[in-house]
């Protein structure tokens, strides 16, 4: 009923302002909801991710605070993209969904993105190649899934193994040999791990 | 109660900032022949062995950087029939890896040329570059302007992109 009347009242008037394609609410409308649900995520999941900061060197129970930054990420995306038309484009391409399991609409994504409930932004100009620490980071130039699924994989150990753990024992190696042995770094064990933790379905294993 | 939270907080912040300065230098990467999501198959109208003649020239680099149709020979193309399960097989040639250092950044020697009905192309090239084997990739507009490349020494890839050459192609490499 609403929609008709507004489609008769949109014969008589120029529209003046985009609105969204199913003529139900003014985009401008969207943009004001977006930054006030983003801006209480943001309080909310910020506070939530500073009373459960020291779980993040426990092991499992660090998923509470990853979780929760991401989420921070999540409201504080919802409140940028009232200002960027680039930022607004990203998050539609998931459907504005931070859960979102399509990897190749991250992988098409140009600065922000989300993946099963974990922040990531791209970086860099041209180049593909990933970096994970607390959120994803993935260059510009990745388009396949496997990188996105490979620092998926590095994340669930994060939430695993808690940040100290998962600090000394993969981190720090993986970015050693990352540097100074590139042709074996894909063998490493705890790549292997990575690449073999992200691809699977499953909650753990 | 208060000191532990505060301990583990300045604890986290320590740990996230030597991960970020450490990945700052040390970044997972990927080097990928080809990626099937970039373009479609129905876009190539050609796929060819090529030898491209770029020796280097020390008095002027720029002259080995930029394209030149004249250096390239193209010693065979293959049937497009092929067309998708070489490519299949060419994106599965690479992979996540650390940073290679950059050791060539023009193409030069046998390789692969992929052409696309816009004039942009792919080439692909391995060559002996003192004395370690490199493979250069490079992404080139319809204007000959080169978008993105790497120029490295991956052994294993430039292994698996020969045995691949020799699958589809008759001519021989060596």
């Amino acid at each position: 009923m609403i929609r008709r009347i507004f489609l008769v009242i949109s014969d008589y008037i120029t529209p003046v302002m985009y609105t969204d394609s199913d003529g139900y609410l003014p985009e401008w409308l969207k943009d004001v909801g977006r930054f006030l649900g983003g801006v209480l995520i943001t309080v909310v999941a910020a506070a939530l991710t500073i009373a459960s900061a020291p779980a993040l060197l426990v092991p499992e129970l660090s998923s509470a605070p990853l979780s929760s930054l991401n989420m921070t990420f999540y409201g504080a995306m919802l409140v940028a993209s009232a200002f960027s038309s680039a930022i607004k484009s990203d998050m539609e391409r998931i459907s504005w969904n931070p859960y979102n399991e399509n990897e190749n609409a991250v992988s098409q994504s140009y600065d922000i993105s989300f993946f099963k409930g974990v922040f990531v932004y791209r970086f860099g100009n041209t180049n593909g190649g990933g970096i994970t620490c607390f959120s994803i980071g993935l260059g510009r130039g990745t388009h396949t899934d496997i990188t996105l699924l490979h620092e998926y994989g590095h994340y669930r150990q994060q939430q695993l193994l808690g940040m100290g753990i998962y600090t000394g024992l993969i981190a720090i190696p993986s970015l050693i040999s990352a540097k100074f042995t590139p042709e074996l770094h894909s063998s490493r064990w705890y790549e292997k791990w990575a690449t073999d933790w992200g691809k699977s379905k499953g909650f753990w294993w | 109660m208060k000191s532990t939270k505060i301990f583990f907080l300045f604890s986290t912040l320590c740990l996230s900032f030597l991960l970020i300065a450490c990945g700052i230098f040390a970044l997972e990467r990927q080097y990928f022949l080809y990626d099937l999501h970039d373009r479609e198959i129905s876009e190539i109208v050609q796929i060819s062995l090529v030898n491209y003649i770029n020796p280097v020239n020390e008095e002027n680099q720029s002259d080995n950087e930029q394209y030149d149709v004249e250096k390239l020979i193209i010693l065979e193309t293959l049937n497009s029939e092929v067309y998708e399960d070489f490519l299949s097989e060419l994106s599965d040639i690479g992979g996540i890896a650390g940073t290679f250092p950059e050791m060539i950044n023009s193409p030069n020697g046998m390789g692969i040329l992929i052409s696309y009905q816009d004039g942009g192309f792919i080439l692909i090239t391995v060559s002996n570059e003192n004395d370690d084997d490199c493979i250069f990739w490079g992404s080139y507009s319809s204007n000959a302007t080169i978008e993105n490349f790497f120029g490295i020494s991956w052994q294993e890839m430039i292994d698996d992109f020969e045995a691949l050459i020799v699958k589809y192609f008759d001519t021989n490499i060596d």
